[in-house]
Parts: structure tokens; C-alpha cells; sequence
């Protein structure tokens, strides 16, 4: 049982532990990288942008 | 809390019991008593929708909510004098006197109106709708989650009913904004609603120095908006379309409507009006069309880059369910019906207004509880890379599914759909759903999850393929993301929680981001599931 105060990177890897001591170590093992492209992680920085810039503005709503 | 509080529990004199069968006339009934009061004949119309047969008319003598504003108006007009109230309420049960309300259940109920008169002389005198809750739409593909239910009060019997509250401006102490945020805040307010004075109080509207209504009235602006919405227990993720930064990349506003109503919280949408002002409108629900042809148009899918394209779950929703305070409540609008500004290719930084472009949206407020951090459009996009990363690489044997989801992954025609779940219903889901075989998945894993999870918020990312989402509402598995940690637009796998594909699921056990190395146990089921709440179960 995770503590309430555990931090999520304990917590999930209490999860993998119990997971593979339930299923005896039979659980196939992989390397897997990300794609090659940066869609994602530009598109993340973009929508930061977005919302910080959004925040900047005001709109009078009557 | 003493009965008194609000209108909707205030104890009331009963005036009349009417059957409001044929022959009677809704329109004679509100001419007679009102005069016109469109949103309350928008109101009726459900009623009559609902198979009203009675309604109930109570006079109500200044419950605490009414008097509040009662006296905000009379400092914002020294010479106010408060007006008669009525609460109406509508049942689906014929009954004819007050003696038959005791025999109505919460069944009968269809939901209530409060009515409210203000003069002001020589200024106004206007009866509006103070605010309503009524019972959601009967048609099966209208979907409203996270509706509230609302305790109510008819003759002294204590009855509730269930919706997104609707309250129409009084344009004195509040205005459009004003209703359209204490639609939305009630979700999260600790106490199930948010008056109109917290809201003034938090933005220095004290009806003398500073106004909220009237010629003179400020409104609100939009940083206000989302400052009182935080205050009430959300957390806002906005974007400005009148921004050309926003334009850049391909977001439709929907996106940010759609990442909240589908978890169950509400958006708001800012649109401008001919009259160069700006007007905002609560949206809590949505349609879904199966047999939609938009997800085959080609520009259907959501570009996040030119290797990462995909169909957004929300290309089958045909209309957002909306409040307007100048019409009424819970009306059906046309996903593209309200539209963003466009910006001319010749000048992409200018936002040049053409004249035929007056009722463009301009700004949208997503919601979510507070402690989320990261907002639907995010969790969409991580949950997209991850799956798309993890599945054409997963072990072999990948299994007939595992083919079928290479080939719609070339296509660009993988579904997502991201829905923010707690941990215990994410559990309670996987204990639920059940493969094409009807076979469960594995007890012991689900097991792991409910004893290993932390118990918060997390954005469920599902994915699936066009006929299998629209038909069977079904998917062929989902990634979980963590909601509550702050984002980050970094591959560093902190925000991953685990997957879950046809025959397994996948933990991350460890390795650097170039690198992460993940382990495959057995799910116990060979194909698609459910997806969450469309459980056959339910």
C-alpha cells in the first residue's frame, strides 16, 4: 500500500513490483524509444505559449 | 443551512395548482403573467417536451439569495424596490390541488423556474429568470455529465432535480458574464452554487465605486472570469482567437469545449455580437452522431505535426448543449456553427476583422478541478505519442489487432479520446469492461492497480479506430497520464502512468528518456473493450 505521502515515481514503481511479483517474472522486456520527429514536445511549447499569452489579455464580457 | 437560504428551498405560498394539459396554452400563461419573457417560454417548451401536466405557482416571500441582491441593487440604485417573486414548478403528474404534490415523487419532478421582478424607476422594471433547473434532455445521444442535483423545495415537500443551472442577467448588479460563470462555478463551489456578491467582492464590484450593469457598468473581463472560477474551486486553461499566436498551429476552440464537458466540467465561450460587444455562454454537454461523415473528411484529423496526426474523438460530436441567458436553457448548438476568426494568409500577423465575421468566438475558458495541471488538449497530445510510439513497437506476436492498428496508424486514423478519471474509477472501469469474447481482464492485475495507484486524477487517453469508437463505442486500449503533476513539454516519462493494449499492459520500468525500457505483462483480454461509461453494464 503506497503512503500517502509517496511520490508518484515510488508509487508507480511499487505498482511494476508488484505486477511482475503476481505474474512469477514471465512479462517480455523492451527498449522502446520515442519517434524520431518533435512534433509533440513543439507543440506542447506552442500551447504553454498560448495559454500564457491568453492570460494576458481581457475581454469585457457585459 | 436554513431553507431559507435559496429560492429554490424557500418555503412559499401556493397561489395556484395548474394543469397544464390541452388545453392549455403556455403562451397565453406567460403573456398573461409576464408579457414576453423569452427564456421563459424556452422553458416551458422543455416542459411541454417533458410531458408536463402540472405546475405549481408559489409566491415567494425574500429568501436570503433574493434579498442579497435585493440590496445590491438598492445600493446600486437608491431608488429600487423590490418586486414580487414566483418559484413555478412542473411535474409529469396530473394532480390539481396542493394536497397532490405529497403523492409526487422525485420522478415527477421535471425541474422548477424562479421569477424575478425589479423596478427601478425611471430606469427599469424587468421580470427575468432568476434562475432554473430542469430535468436534461430525453433524446438517448445527448450527453450532460457532471450535473449537480439540485435540492428543491414545492409547498414544503422536499423534492431535487438534476442539471447545469440556468440564471439570466439582471443588468443591474450582474451581467452576462456574471450567469454564464455561476453556471460553471457551481460545479466546484464548495457550497453547490456562488452568489453574485462573492463574485462582485472578488473583483471590486461594489455596486458604487465600481459597477457591474447599466450604462455605467463595467461587466467583467475575462481575466476577472477566470479569476473568479479559480476562487470557486476550478482550474481554467483559456486561449485568446484573436490572438494570432493561437493561430499558428491548427486548435480549434471546440477542443478546449470538448476536453472539459466530456470529463463532466463546463467550458465557457466568449463570442463577439454585432453591436461590438462580447457575450459569454456556458457550455455543459454534448450530442454524438454515429452516422456523422465529418471524421471522413480529409480534413477532419488534428495535425500536431506532420508525423503525428490523428481523429479526435470529438469529430462525431454534432451539437454542444448551452445555456444563453437571452434565450433560455439547454439548447442544442451546432458544432460549427460558432467559429474563430479567420486570419487572411496575406496577413498573417493582422488580425484583420472582415465585416461578414462579427460573431466570431474570441476566447474559451476550459475547466477542470483544481488540482489538475494539465489540461485535455496536453493530455490528448502526450497520450497520442505515447501510443503511437509504443504500438508499432510493442512485442511480437502483436496479434491481428496489433496489424489492424499499424494500418490505421498510417492512415492517420487512430481515435483518441482523453477523459480525466480518479483512480477509483479507473478500477471500477477495468473491472467492467469486457473484450469481444466477453472475457474479463485479469482479476489479479486489476488487483495491483487498485492496491499500487495513487488515488488522484489522471487523464485516461483511449484509443480506437472509426467504426469501432462510433458503433460499438468500443476501443482497443488507452494510456493513463498524470494530471495533477505540472506538465511539461519534455519526452521524460514523468508524466506516464501505464498503458494498456490488446493481450497486455505496459509499465515503464526504467531507462533514460532515449532509451525507456518498459515491461509487457498479460491483460487477460485479446481485443477491443468498452470505453469508459459506455460499459455494457450500465
Amino acid at each position: 500500500m503506497p503512503k500517502a505521502d509517496a511520490s508518484f515515481e515510488q508509487s508507480r514503481k511499487a505498482l511494476l513490483e508488484r505486477v511482475l511479483a503476481n505474474t512469477r517474472g514471465q512479462v517480455a522486456e523492451k527498449v522502446i524509444p520515442f519517434r524520431d520527429n518533435q512534433d509533440v514536445p513543439n507543440f506542447l511549447r506552442w500551447l504553454d505559449k498560448v495559454e500564457q499569452e491568453s492570460r494576458k489579455s481581457r475581454l469585457v464580457v457585459k | 443551512m436554513s431553507a431559507n437560504r435559496y429560492a429554490r428551498t424557500a418555503r412559499g405560498q401556493v397561489l395556484n395548482v395548474i394543469c397544464t394539459e390541452r388545453p392549455f396554452h403556455n403562451f397565453d400563461f406567460i403573456e398573461k403573467t409576464v408579457g414576453d419573457l423569452p427564456p421563459l417560454r424556452r422553458i416551458m417548451s422543455q416542459v411541454r417536451q417533458h410531458e408536463g401536466k402540472t405546475l405549481v405557482v408559489e409566491r415567494l416571500d425574500q429568501p436570503d439569495d433574493l434579498r442579497e441582491e435585493n440590496d445590491d441593487i438598492g445600493i446600486r440604485y437608491p431608488g429600487f424596490s423590490p418586486g414580487p417573486a414566483y418559484r413555478l414548478s412542473f411535474f409529469s403528474k396530473p394532480f390539481r390541488s396542493e394536497r397532490g404534490i405529497r403523492g409526487a415523487t422525485e420522478d415527477d419532478f421535471i425541474g422548477y423556474a424562479i421569477l424575478k421582478t425589479d423596478v427601478v424607476p425611471s430606469v427599469v422594471s424587468l421580470t427575468r429568470v432568476y434562475e432554473s433547473v430542469l430535468r436534461p434532455s430525453r433524446h438517448a445521444n445527448n450527453f450532460i455529465k457532471g450535473d449537480q442535483r439540485w435540492a428543491c423545495s414545492v409547498a414544503g415537500r422536499p423534492l431535487s432535480v438534476s442539471g447545469y443551472v440556468y440564471a439570466q442577467q439582471n443588468n443591474l448588479t450582474n451581467v452576462c458574464a456574471h450567469v454564464a460563470l455561476r453556471t460553471a462555478a457551481a460545479r466546484f463551489h464548495p457550497e453547490g452554487d456562488m452568489s453574485y456578491r462573492e463574485m462582485n467582492r472578488l473583483v471590486g464590484i461594489d455596486h458604487s465605486s465600481r459597477k457591474a450593469g447599466g450604462t455605467d457598468g463595467d461587466g467583467l473581463d475575462s481575466q476577472e472570469m477566470v479569476m473568479i472560477l479559480e476562487a470557486a474551486g476550478a482550474r481554467c486553461f483559456v486561449a485568446d482567437y484573436r490572438n494570432p499566436i493561437t493561430r499558428e498551429h491548427e486548435l480549434p476552440f471546440q477542443k478546449y469545449l470538448y476536453g472539459s464537458v466530456e470529463s463532466g466540467f463546463p467550458a465557457i465561450v466568449i463570442f463577439g455580437t454585432r453591436d461590438a460587444q462580447y457575450h459569454a455562454i456556458p457550455v455543459f454537454g454534448h450530442t454524438f452522431n454515429e452516422d456523422t461523415w465529418v471524421p471522413r473528411a480529409e480534413t477532419s484529423y488534428f495535425k500536431v505535426g506532420e508525423g503525428t496526426k490523428y481523429l479526435p474523438s470529438e469529430s462525431w460530436l454534432s451539437m454542444y448543449i448551452a445555456h444563453d441567458d437571452n434565450w433560455g436553457s439547454n439548447f442544442c448548438i451546432p458544432r460549427q456553427y460558432l467559429y474563430a476568426r479567420r486570419f487572411c494568409q496575406h496577413w498573417p500577423t493582422e488580425a484583420r476583422l472582415c465585416e461578414e465575421e462579427t460573431d466570431c468566438v474570441a476566447y474559451v475558458i476550459g475547466t477542470a478541478p483544481k488540482e489538475v495541471q494539465v489540461n485535455p488538449i496536453q493530455a490528448e497530445v502526450i497520450g497520442a505519442d505515447y501510443l503511437m510510439t509504443i504500438l508499432p513497437q510493442a512485442p511480437a506476436p502483436r496479434g491481428i489487432w496489433g496489424e489492424r492498428m499499424d494500418r490505421y496508424a498510417k492512415l492517420n486514423m487512430l481515435v483518441f479520446r482523453a477523459v480525466l478519471v480518479k483512480k477509483g474509477e479507473y478500477v471500477g472501469h477495468l473491472r467492467r469492461v469486457r473484450d469481444w469474447e466477453r472475457t474479463p481482464i485479469l482479476e489479479s492485475r486489476i488487483n495491483d492497480l487498485d492496491v499500487a495507484l495513487p488515488d488522484e486524477y489522471f487523464w485516461m487517453i483511449e484509443l480506437s479506430i472509426p467504426e469501432l469508437f462510433s458503433a460499438n463505442r468500443r476501443k482497443v486500449g488507452e494510456v493513463l497520464i498524470r494530471a495533477e503533476g505540472a506538465p511539461t513539454s519534455e519526452r521524460d516519462l514523468r508524466a506516464f502512468v501505464l498503458a494498456r493494449l490488446p493481450e497486455f499492459f505496459v509499465f515503464y520500468e526504467g531507462g533514460a528518456a532515449s532509451e525507456p525500457r518498459y515491461r509487457f505483462p498479460d491483460s487477460g483480454i485479446m481485443d477491443h473493450a468498452e470505453l469508459f461509461g459506455c460499459e455494457d453494464d450500465r
